[in-house]
């Protein structure tokens, strides 16, 4: 009686070690195989090439990647059916990578960062917590959208405008906002949403160029202006397309893309590209410093980069073609707004100023605290 | 006649439908100003009768009166009764005088006479001192004294006490029996007092109601009740008793202190029952053992086994040949 | 008996003394010197590191910058306090309140409000208050299309609305249970003496209960404290410490200042954190042993109809408000707004199914891990603390206890800087997301272990050591067996808050251990209600599914080796009074 008693602890407690031992690597593997086998569920073509290609290739190993989506994943599916690597994607903003980097210390949680904006890609590297990459495209991409010295790529832009809700504004009586002076018009007030530029790398592009373009002293004093406008600073990247789209909130400033056009379209919203300038910040790409699988990471930027149709296949996900700018040359594809309107902006400052620029950002924030 | 403080009529009681009768048509007359114990084994509806005087239970039928008014429709906090429950049920977090003066708020007793009130009552029980104290740091004899105070304060009309004295050990059992009697008379209270205990209920009470099974065997004062029990049930219930029976048909029960005991000496003496009220029997001790202040035989008579008890002295060894020897009319049962 | 029951702790001190006594000449336990080295590890260690961090504030070590950043941050803390005083102090009352009505139910009624409580127990994080917002926004489904009210929900209101909710179903089943241990005769002798119901229930029950409100109080409290996910959600412009933890450590990536801002919030939880033992260690000096006691409940104080009233129609709105809300979870995930008009889709149904289950199944396999092994861990050392150790035990007992204090972020974030080098690289693993699960939860099973322990008697060891057996025979065929109840308990408990913490996950977090809650927040942060919605769901049902399948396992298991002591009615509220205790 009392034998079965202690094989009954003993079941369960050796199950339980194997599951929790073999978490790590069981987890990857079968995600790793998830992630084949819905590509090979999805596109049933494809599926004798991810067998073909899986025993062509030479080894397979695999590669993680620390993205700013998930959508990415299909991008990530095509590089394993044509190389073998097994991918694993993790989505995360580019601040919160950011921190983790400079808690982790030199044990990186992925092997590729992919996405984000280039004011944390800079600071990155300024801690020193990037790897430098050689790339065979290298060449092809424009001067401002590389880093000097190859610790950083860009994949592409995001803009910046507004998504305005005509329902609520024409509940307000007021007029739709067409540059971002418009948006100090006091009859906004407490009806713009705008994400929190510490987490969302995006808004930070924008607290960034408007600076550079108004300077300091205007800068900060229009955004003290603006401050009485907005409802609140939203502490996820999404919010202010989501809630303005919803009805929460009447104008959001939000990243424009395909996404956006949808939402607007299904909401009866409209969307606006500001007249005084339209704030972009690059979109970084880079391997970390001390990544398991380097290798890998490079063999997927040069597969990404060498390759039109796989850029192309890019911009399809990211729902822009502001790939075209990075990389002048590529054929068939069109940016689909007038870039001169983008505004000036010298991306060189973007990553040496963050602190600065979010310390002061913090306390004219945080001064219009609630009662 | 003595004047009755409460009267059961015809109280039934069933704890579940279709379940068996905890209380059949119970008809119980409770005296004033006297002690009435409610006898029983466990199971025989004493508690139960206890708590429909309470309030807590509702009978299935039957009415419950109390000083003139029938009270089966009142809530507890309406009736004129108190209890003193088994486990006290002191109020932990609330001091001894607190306890005492709580049921004084709800008489509209405004808090200084309460108060007032509250200390004479536990002088009365010899606590005065303890007013300040937390239950917790009582022993259960003070805390049994509390609960009585608290009981008490509100001058009920029939005080209802649930084996009160079950948790305390033997001696202070008594010393608190002999204080309560004394009590009672001084106050001249009515109390119904509940009990398992048939020592307890000769010592304290005015009067015995012993219950079976939900019904009444016999209500009656101690002395009746031990001399003569309505039927053999009662008779073993307060003691051992002995049955006798002749060929012929007279049987006797008689109790072990009733019959005597003496040597067989050579006279000539006759065995049997005469027509005269002495009744003799030959035996012979098989054992004895001794109590203190009385010796115990047991006497094989005509295969039958006896229990004799006799004042100690003197003393009669096993193997002896004896004379038994009891009276007619001490027969606790005649027996058919 | 006494001794146990008096207030002395020298009395409690020495009889640990003698307890200890009895294996002093014995060899120190190789497994108790584990056992504290694990807790050294795990929980000082970090603990250590990040409070050195707070002070590198200015870069160099030193006290100095502390208050300067107090002052600065003190309007975000003294929202943390205001919210949790009114949430804490609205969710005891409420849940008083439905803890009355739940004694004075009859059995079926009561039954189903209980199950709907302990069901309401396992909640994903982030998905009530996206519902509330649904709900009740702007745009609200209630508000605007019922009774076209147009309400911002996002301040402060939202947040104490939403964690009263919250906080109530525990409050009310640690209350009911607390509730209907009382000595059924206090009321009884109440009533003897002239109190009417409704006076019994303000002169004699709500004193007797007091501490165990007060401990509900104090542990909401906590509760509010810690929580960041609500006000990031619904808090909108309304700051609390925790949501700024949150910024500094996510956006400004401040390690520092969130670390000290850490050490700020310790200090009400700190507070906090002894009034709930306090009051919970005088609730249990009044209420003795409990035995020979007659099981209470309300219905046998027969309530006036009017407070009875009262209380349904409360306790009504109670369940209709968060049935709408899980409701409403459920179904974002199957409905779609285009242009104001809702309609069903299974789109998120397939976005799930393609990219997001394999999170929930690895969820559940680290939840059961922890789950198997806290329980484990933490009635040994239960045990160990009360009978073995001499000396140490309140500081033991005060180590084990902080990580529960502190908001999740702050633990996880401890844990990246203790474990991310060598020799003790354990980021990157699923080992250290287990770790922190039950490091985070371990005071909770401590004093499960510790009620239960109590209730052995010191005898039954002193009687097998007389026998002749070992130490370690006496642990695992003696004490082990009898500590099964609690250990099921313990088990549940550690396995639904595993899957619901979000906390320290969401750091701990990496690419190839992607656990449930960390795909839940990464879709909302995307804006994917939908699939957030049904992920949420799906997450719900399987840890209620999968909990009442391990209990029914458990009670099946503990019956057959004859230990079928008390009934049902007993076991559940163990659980539910075991889920409560800390």
């Amino acid at each position: 009686m009392k034998k079965i008693f202690n094989i009954a602890w003993a079941l369960p407690l050796a199950a339980s070690l194997l599951l929790a031992s073999c978490g790590g690597s069981t987890a990857m593997q079968s995600t790793g195989a998830a992630s084949s086998s819905e590509e090979s569920s999805a596109e049933s073509e494809k599926a004798e090439t991810t067998a073909a290609a899986a025993d062509s290739a030479s080894e397979g190993g695999s590669l993680s990647v620390v993205a700013t989506s998930k959508d990415y994943q299909k991008l990530f599916d095509s590089f394993t059916a044509d190389t073998g690597i097994k991918t694993e994607l993790l989505s995360m903003s580019s601040g919160e990578v950011l921190s983790k980097l400079k808690a982790e210390g030199g044990t990186p949680m992925a092997d590729l960062w992919f996405g984000g904006g280039i004011d944390a890609f800079m600071s990155a590297k300024a801690d020193g917590l990037l790897e430098k990459v050689e790339l065979d495209a290298a060449k092809d991409i424009a001067s401002d959208y590389k880093d000097s010295e190859g610790y950083w790529y860009t994949k592409g832009l995001t803009v910046v405008g507004f998504i305005v809700n005509t329902e609520e504004l024409k509940k307000l009586g007021a007029p739709e906002p067409k540059s971002w002076d418009d948006l100090t018009n006091p009859a906004y007030k407490d009806e713009i949403l705008m994400s929190n530029p510490a987490i969302s790398g995006t808004n930070y592009g924008v607290v960034n160029a408007i600076l550079q373009k108004k300077g300091e002293e205007e800068g900060w004093k229009y955004f003290t202006s603006l401050n009485e406008n907005v409802k609140y600073y939203a502490k996820r990247g999404g919010d202010p397309r989501e809630k303005t789209a919803a009805g929460e909130a009447a104008i959001g400033i939000t990243p424009m893309d395909k996404k956006t056009e949808k939402l607007a379209e299904e909401q009866n919203c409209s969307l606006v590209y500001p007249s005084d300038g339209i704030p972009y910040i690059p979109e970084g790409v880079a391997v970390f410093k001390g990544a398991k699988n380097k290798d890998a990471a490079v063999k997927f930027l040069n597969w990404l980069y060498s390759s039109d149709e796989h850029l192309k296949e890019l911009a399809e996900i990211d729902g822009k073609n502001t790939i075209k700018v990075v990389k002048p040359n590529i054929e068939g594809l069109d940016a689909g707004f007038d870039l001169n309107t983008l505004m000036q902006e010298d991306l060189s400052l973007f990553g040496s100023q963050r602190d600065q620029i979010l310390a002061n950002w913090d306390s004219l924030a945080g001064q219009k605290a609630e009662s | 006649m003595r004047e009755a403080i409460a009267s059961l009529r015809g109280l039934s009681m069933r704890y579940e439908k279709g379940g068996r009768r905890v209380l059949s048509s119970l008809f119980l007359e409770i005296p004033k100003g006297r002690i009435l114990c409610l006898l029983g084994e466990s199971g025989c509806g004493k508690t139960t009768t206890l708590q429909l005087i309470g309030g807590f239970l509702r009978p299935e039928e039957g009415e419950i009166w109390i000083d003139g008014t029938e009270i089966s429709c009142l809530p507890p906090e309406k009736r004129p009764v108190s209890t003193v429950f088994q486990s006290y049920a002191l109020f932990p977090h609330m001091m001894v005088l607190e306890n005492v003066c709580y049921g004084l708020r709800f008489q509209g007793i405004p808090k200084r006479e309460a108060g007032e009130r509250g200390r004479e009552i536990l002088s009365l029980v010899g606590l005065s001192g303890c007013e300040d104290r937390l239950p917790s740091a009582l022993s259960g004899g003070q805390q049994q004294r509390v609960a009585l105070a608290r009981a008490l304060a509100v001058r009920p009309k029939l005080l209802l006490m649930d084996e009160p004295l079950s948790n305390l050990d033997a001696g202070l059992r008594v010393r608190i029996r002999e204080e309560l009697k004394e009590l009672q008379r001084k106050l001249s209270m009515s109390i119904l007092f509940v009990t398992h205990d048939q020592e307890e209920a000769l010592s304290l009470g005015d009067e015995i109601a012993l219950m079976r099974e939900g019904g009444l065997l016999q209500c009656d004062t101690p002395e009746e009740v031990y001399n003569h029990p309505a039927d053999r049930y009662v008779c073993d219930f307060f003691g051992k008793s002995n049955e006798i029976r002749f060929p012929g048909g007279e049987g006797f029960l008689i109790r072990p202190e009733k019959i005597g005991i003496r040597r067989r000496g050579n006279s000539k003496e006759e065995e049997g029952k005469g027509a005269g009220e002495e009744i003799r029997l030959f035996g012979e001790i098989q054992s004895t053992e001794f109590f203190g202040f009385y010796r115990e035989y047991r006497v094989l008579s005509e295969g039958r086994e006896l229990l004799v008890r006799s004042p100690s002295a003197p003393t009669l060894s096993p193997g002896e040949k004896v004379t038994l020897f009891f009276r007619r009319e001490d027969s606790a049962v005649p027996l058919p | 008996m006494r001794a146990l029951l008096s207030e002395n702790p020298e009395g409690k001190r020495g009889e640990r003394a003698a307890a200890a006594a009895l294996f002093s000449h014995s060899r120190p336990d190789p497994l108790l010197f584990l056992l504290l080295l694990s807790c050294a590890l795990f929980i000082a260690y970090p603990l250590l590191l990040i409070f050195w961090r707070a002070l590198y504030l200015e870069g160099r070590p030193g006290l100095s910058a502390l208050p300067a950043l107090f002052l600065r941050e003190k309007s975000s803390l003294f929202h943390s306090f205001y919210t949790a005083s009114l949430s804490a102090l609205f969710s005891t009352a409420l849940g008083f309140f439905l803890s009355l009505r739940i004694s004075s139910s009859g059995r079926r009624g009561r039954s189903i409000l209980l199950l709907l409580l302990m069901m309401s127990l396992v909640s994903p994080p982030f998905l009530s208050s996206l519902s509330y917002i649904q709900l009740y926004g702007r745009r609200g489904l209630i508000t605007w299309h019922l009774f076209r009210i147009s309400y911002d929900p996002y301040n402060k209101w939202g947040i104490i609305a939403m964690q009263t909710l919250h906080f109530s179903s525990l409050n009310a089943l640690f209350l009911l249970d607390y509730l209907e241990s009382l000595d059924g005769k206090w009321m009884d002798a109440a009533r003897d003496l002239g109190a009417g119901s409704m006076a019994v229930l303000g002169t004699l029950l709500l004193p007797l209960l007091s501490p165990a409100l007060l401990a509900s109080f104090g542990l909401s409290f906590l509760r509010s404290l810690s929580d960041f996910g609500t006000p990031a959600v619904i808090g909108g412009r309304y700051d609390t410490l925790a949501s700024d933890i949150y910024l500094q450590i996510i956006g400004y990536g401040k390690m520092e200042k969130a670390a000290a801002m850490n050490l700020f919030l310790m200090l009400p939880a700190f507070l906090a954190f002894l009034l709930y033992r306090r009051a919970v260690r005088e609730g249990e000096r009044r209420n003795g042993n409990g035995r020979g006691r007659e099981r209470f409940t309300m219905q046998r104080l027969s309530l006036p109809a009017l407070f009875l009233s009262f209380l349904s129609i409360l306790s009504l709105l109670y369940f209709t408000v968060l049935s709408l809300q899980y409701l409403c979870i459920f179904l974002l995930g199957f409905l779609k707004a285009e242009r104001g008009v809702y309609h069903f889709t299974s789109e998120y149904l397939s976005r799930l199914f393609r990219y997001d289950l394999s999170s929930l199944l690895l969820s559940l396999r680290l939840s059961l891990a922890a789950a198997l092994f806290g329980a484990l861990f933490g009635l040994l050392l239960s045990y160990y603390m009360e009978r073995r150790l001499r000396f140490g035990k309140n500081a033991l007992d005060f180590l084990i206890s902080l990580p529960y204090l502190l908001p999740g972020t702050c633990f996880g974030l401890a844990y990246i800087m203790a474990f991310h080098r060598e020799p003790l690289k354990l980021t990157g693993t699923s080992l250290i997301l287990v770790l922190n699960l039950i490091f985070r939860q371990l005071p909770v099973v401590i004093r499960m272990g510790s009620t239960a322990l109590l209730e052995i008697s010191r005898e039954l060891e002193n009687a097998a050591r007389d026998l002749g057996a070992s130490k370690r025979r006496l642990l695992f065929e003696i004490i082990l067996p009898q500590l099964s109840r609690p250990f099921r308990s313990a088990f549940l408990y550690l396995f639904t808050s595993s899957m619901c913490s979000a906390g320290a996950v969401i750091f701990l977090i990496d690419a190839g251990h992607k656990i449930a809650v960390y795909t839940l927040f990464d879709l909302i942060n995307s804006g994917e209600y939908g699939t957030a919605s049904l992920l949420s769901a799906l997450m719900i049902l399987s840890t209620v599914l999968l909990s009442a399948l391990l209990s029914a396992l458990f009670r099946c298991f503990c019956e057959r080796k004859g230990k079928g002591r008390r009934g049902n009615e007993g076991s559940d509220r163990e659980s539910s009074r075991t889920v409560h205790a800390l």
